[in-house]
């Protein structure tokens, strides 16, 4: 008991002489203007038990700024800073969502603040901008994945063109582009890689069930409803890590890359707050707690879990978010024609 | 006119007595009604004329909207859907309704509190439920049917238009459950009796004079079922979907998708409202000119219908249809509720309580979410309540001119899906002087909107049965209108109110499709809590939240049949 007592003090004494360095180290100036302004608002799309942890472990800092997380679904975030915006109300600092596009709309609108966190420029290169508007937060390959107790792993599709065997008629969950940013970043990197729209309408032959969210395939394929699914590789790892019967493929073609981005607002109420809280989530500590989830990560200081495949062993195909801008009429358009809705 | 209304009050006795209220009351409920309802919509036709992003109107939303083929489908698939629905409700609601309020059959209670639990059981989380019931491939129902007869197929795909209005139903039909019984209580069945002893069938008794008493509160029941499938979100986003086909909300929503359409989606929501008109207008001409008040009010509990050894068959139909819709449902919540991973199925290893820990103890927006939740029910129902009251009691006793114009309006929320008007909310409240937004009190105004329709049916369906004879006896006698409201209506009438407060209350407890757009961090309510669990992906956790809110639901139902008796839900 005491001696637990004892190890409670070392450790908060360690965390406060750390918070001296760290504290030490950001600008001074910025620090004392975000300590006045006392809080920054999250708007984020990050999964909430791993917002919530970001969040925690930023208050415990005690910095004297308190982060407020407000956790919705990308499209809902979008919408939300949208609908504030149009109505001059300034209440998010900070806005996180996995839709990559949305960024492009929001630069566009001028609605972003330029800055890039401390250490951006050791990035990995997969996750580095180019108009120092947005950062990106996290990545995830967009994958395959398998219900074991269905499907042997002898006969698991290893390619994406295998979804397109007959066999698998009936048996397949595919997301919706329409709703879901992963799913349609996932598509504009596979068109070109696959040869076009043939194989999504020899894929439509085998009556894929279509749901929204790149959250459903896990619970349709966990649940045996389908034996394969499509959808974020992330999505896929968190049902499985739960326990569930779920194998995840990474096709031999390669696998897009979908990336989400995170930037500060160009009329945060709380500008300063919203800078030192970016520095934060891009450092190892809040960074690590993102790759723990099963994310990966732009800061190289972290650890993945043994589970995890490293990124340099994978194909990546990369998407330039311009092209999702570009074309995401033409997909859905596509889509609706090839899948019915 | 106003005035002319107050000066037919009689002046027999002093002091504040002498002022009638009737015109004051209806001005501020003409007022708030106003205000609730002429906003959102009139934000809702200028922008579905607006041009986007852009200065000046045009007609262009509705041709990018109707203009092509793929986007008129949904409309034809949502008449399809929603008459079904409507239809459906009736079928199962009003037998039951008559089972329950009519005739001696067993376990009248239990009937009653289940049909409530079906009626707050968000459509979204039946529709998941019954995913995992009836699914092609791993439905319970269809891996039951292929082991006992060893075919290879489905028999029922939920994910299917008939699986769409067979879920729907299941929790649409308590509405058509909740009017008809209300209205056959507030009946009283000397008719009935009169008939018998005059020689009548039980058949004709039912034809001529059961069924026209209750027809007001079919047709009003039919009509909120319909209305509600139409704005319908949740569940034909988990089931038309994977069937491949669109209804029209799930057509909006995809508007709103990037890069966001909002006129165009404005101009989609347009036929919403149309038939809503047409319906509302349909049943005015259906019912107009009858007169159903019975002047005894609830005088005599007449002896119950005998149905010999048909009360069993009675129960074992009302029973199948609960076990359809809340028995087998929340059994495969309560199996994923109490999974460690649910896709591993029953075995002791696999058995937690640790959700119902997670989403009480450690999921952190549980708590406040719940608290909201109640505050905004309570607070919804009861300004719903007495608002509705008042203006149906001033439109049904056309004390003045234009109240069928408020009657309307007080209707017209049913037409418009909870995305369409929580964006005309948002703009209504986000800026000052109303600057609601970021509180709960915007959700509160969403809901009182939203539910404006069901506490008018309801008040509606309850004041007409209160003859205005009543009233003016006691006026004769010289008390002023209000006192003969005080005193006479109020006592015959109360009954229907407090079943209007439930029918806005229950719901309120299970709200999604406004609240998604309008909740913050600070003002979470329950089913988006539900939402967001479902959205992660940790339907264990969405299970137990169900089934904690089922049980919630449960309590509140036994305490309130506990106070209130007889009068509760009026039977």
């Amino acid at each position: 008991m005491i001696q637990r007592r004892l190890w409670g003090l070392l450790a908060g004494l360690a965390l406060v002489l750390g918070l001296w360095a760290r504290a030490e180290a950001a600008d001074p100036v910025v620090m004392d203007a975000a300590k006045k302004e006392g809080k920054v608002v999250w708007y984020s799309s990050l999964g909430l038990s791993v917002g919530q942890k970001v969040c925690d472990a930023f208050n415990k800092k005690a910095l004297g700024i308190t982060c407020e997380l407000a956790r919705d679904g990308s499209q809902r975030v979008f919408q939300k800073v949208m609908q504030e915006a149009s109505a001059g109300l300034a209440i998010a600092d900070v806005v996180h969502t996995s839709d990559i596009s949305h960024f492009l709309d929001f630069q566009q609108k001028g609605m972003l603040m330029r800055y890039l966190p401390a250490g951006a420029d050791k990035f990995r290169a997969d996750f580095r901008d180019r108009d120092g508007l947005y950062t990106i937060l996290r990545g995830t390959p967009y994958v395959l994945a398998y219900n074991t107790q269905k499907v042997s792993k002898a006969d698991a599709p290893k390619r994406w063109r295998d979804l397109a065997d007959p066999r698998w008629k009936g048996k397949l969950v595919h997301a919706h582009p329409g709703y879901s940013g992963v799913v349609m970043t996932g598509i504009l990197g596979l068109l070109p890689v696959l040869g076009g729209w043939d194989y999504y309408a020899a894929l439509a032959k085998n009556n894929p069930l279509v749901v929204q969210s790149a959250e459903d395939p896990p619970m349709k394929v966990a649940g045996g409803e389908a034996w394969i699914g499509v959808a974020g590789e992330y999505n896929f790892y968190r049902t499985a890590r739960k326990g569930d019967p779920i194998e995840i493929v990474f096709p031999e073609e390669g696998v897009p890359f979908v990336t989400s981005a995170n930037a500060i607002l160009a009329k945060a109420p709380h500008p300063n707050a919203a800078k030192v809280f970016t520095d934060f989530l891009f450092d190892k500590d809040a960074q690590q707690i993102l790759a723990d989830d099963g994310l990966y990560v732009p800061n190289e200081a972290v650890t993945y879990p043994k589970d995890k495949r490293p990124l340099k062993e994978l194909k990546l195909i990369k998407v330039e978010p311009e092209e999702i801008q570009k074309r995401d009429d033409e997909v859905k358009k596509k889509f609706r024609e090839l899948f019915g809705v | 006119m106003p005035g002319a209304a107050a000066g037919t009050a009689s002046g027999a006795r002093a002091g504040w007595g002498r002022l009638d209220a009737a015109p004051a009351v209806w001005l501020l409920s003409a007022a708030i009604l106003a205000v609730l309802v002429v906003a959102p919509l009139a934000i809702l036709l200028v922008t579905a004329v607006r041009v986007p992003e852009g200065q000046g109107f045009t007609l262009a939303n509705f041709f990018e909207a109707f203009g092509e083929a793929i986007y008129r489908g949904p409309v034809g698939n949502s008449l399809v859907y929603a008459t079904s629905v409507g239809v459906l409700s009736v079928v199962l609601g009003a037998p039951m309704a008559w089972l329950v309020t009519r005739t001696d059959m067993p376990g009248k209670a239990v009937v009653r509190t289940f049909t409530i639990a079906a009626f707050v059981t968000p459509s979204f989380l039946g529709a998941t439920a019954y995913v995992i019931l009836a699914g092609p491939n791993a439905g319970l129902f269809n891996v039951l049917y292929r082991a006992v007869t060893g075919a290879e197929g489905a028999l029922f795909n939920v994910f299917s238009m008939a699986g769409l209005i067979y879920v729907t139903s299941l929790y649409t039909f308590p509405v058509v459950f909740i009017l008809t019984s209300a209205a056959l209580t507030a009946t009283p069945a000397d008719l009935e009796e009169a008939a018998r002893i005059a020689g009548a069938g039980r058949l004709a008794v039912m034809r001529t004079i059961t069924l026209p008493l209750a027809l007001p509160a079919i047709v009003g029941g039919f009509i909120l079922a319909f209305l509600e499938a139409l704005v319908l979100f949740g569940a034909p986003a988990m089931l038309a979907i994977p069937a491949r086909f669109h209804v029209m909300t799930t057509q909006i929503w995809a508007f709103f998708h990037y890069p966001p359409q909002v006129e165009v989606a404005a101009a989609y929501a347009m036929p919403l409202l149309l038939v809503a008109v047409v319906l509302l207008w349909a049943q005015r001409r259906l019912m107009g000119r009858r007169g159903y008040a019975t002047v005894g009010g609830r005088a005599t509990a007449a002896a119950p219908v005998k149905l010999g050894p048909w009360r069993w068959a009675a129960l074992g139909a009302c029973g199948g249809v609960l076990l359809l819709s809340i028995g087998l449902p929340y059994f495969a919540l309560l199996r994923a509720a109490l999974a460690k991973a649910w896709g591993l199925g029953w075995s002791w290893q696999n058995v937690t309580l640790r959700n119902f820990r997670y989403v009480l103890f450690e999921f952190d927006p549980t708590r406040s979410a719940i608290v909201n939740t109640l505050e905004l029910a309570v607070v919804t129902a009861t300004l719903a309540a007495l608002l509705m009251g008042a203006i149906a009691y001033v439109a049904q006793r056309r004390l003045i001119t234009g109240a069928r114009a408020l009657a309307f309006l007080a209707m017209a929320p049913l037409a418009i899906p909870g995305i369409v008007l929580s964006i005309g909310l948002f703009k209504a409240y986000s800026r000052p002087p109303v600057l609601l937004y970021g509180t709960i009190w915007i959700i509160f105004v969403a809901y009182l909107t939203k539910y404006l329709p069901i506490a008018y049916t309801a008040c509606h369906a309850a004041i007409q049965t209160v003859h205005v004879d009543l009233e003016d006896a006691a006026r004769i006698l010289g008390a002023n209108r209000l006192v003969a409201f005080k005193d006479v209506t109020v006592p015959l009438f109360g009954a229907g109110l407090v079943s209007a407060w439930l029918l806005v209350f229950l719901p309120s407890l299970r709200e999604l499709s406004s609240s998604i757009l309008l909740f913050t961090t600070r003002s979470r309510v329950v089913a988006v809590v539900i939402y967001t669990l479902y959205e992660e992906g940790l339907w264990e956790a969405v299970s137990a939240l169900g089934i904690l809110l089922l049980g919630l639901t449960l309590i509140l139902v036994a305490v309130a049949q506990r106070f209130l008796g007889r009068r509760f839900l009026q039977t």
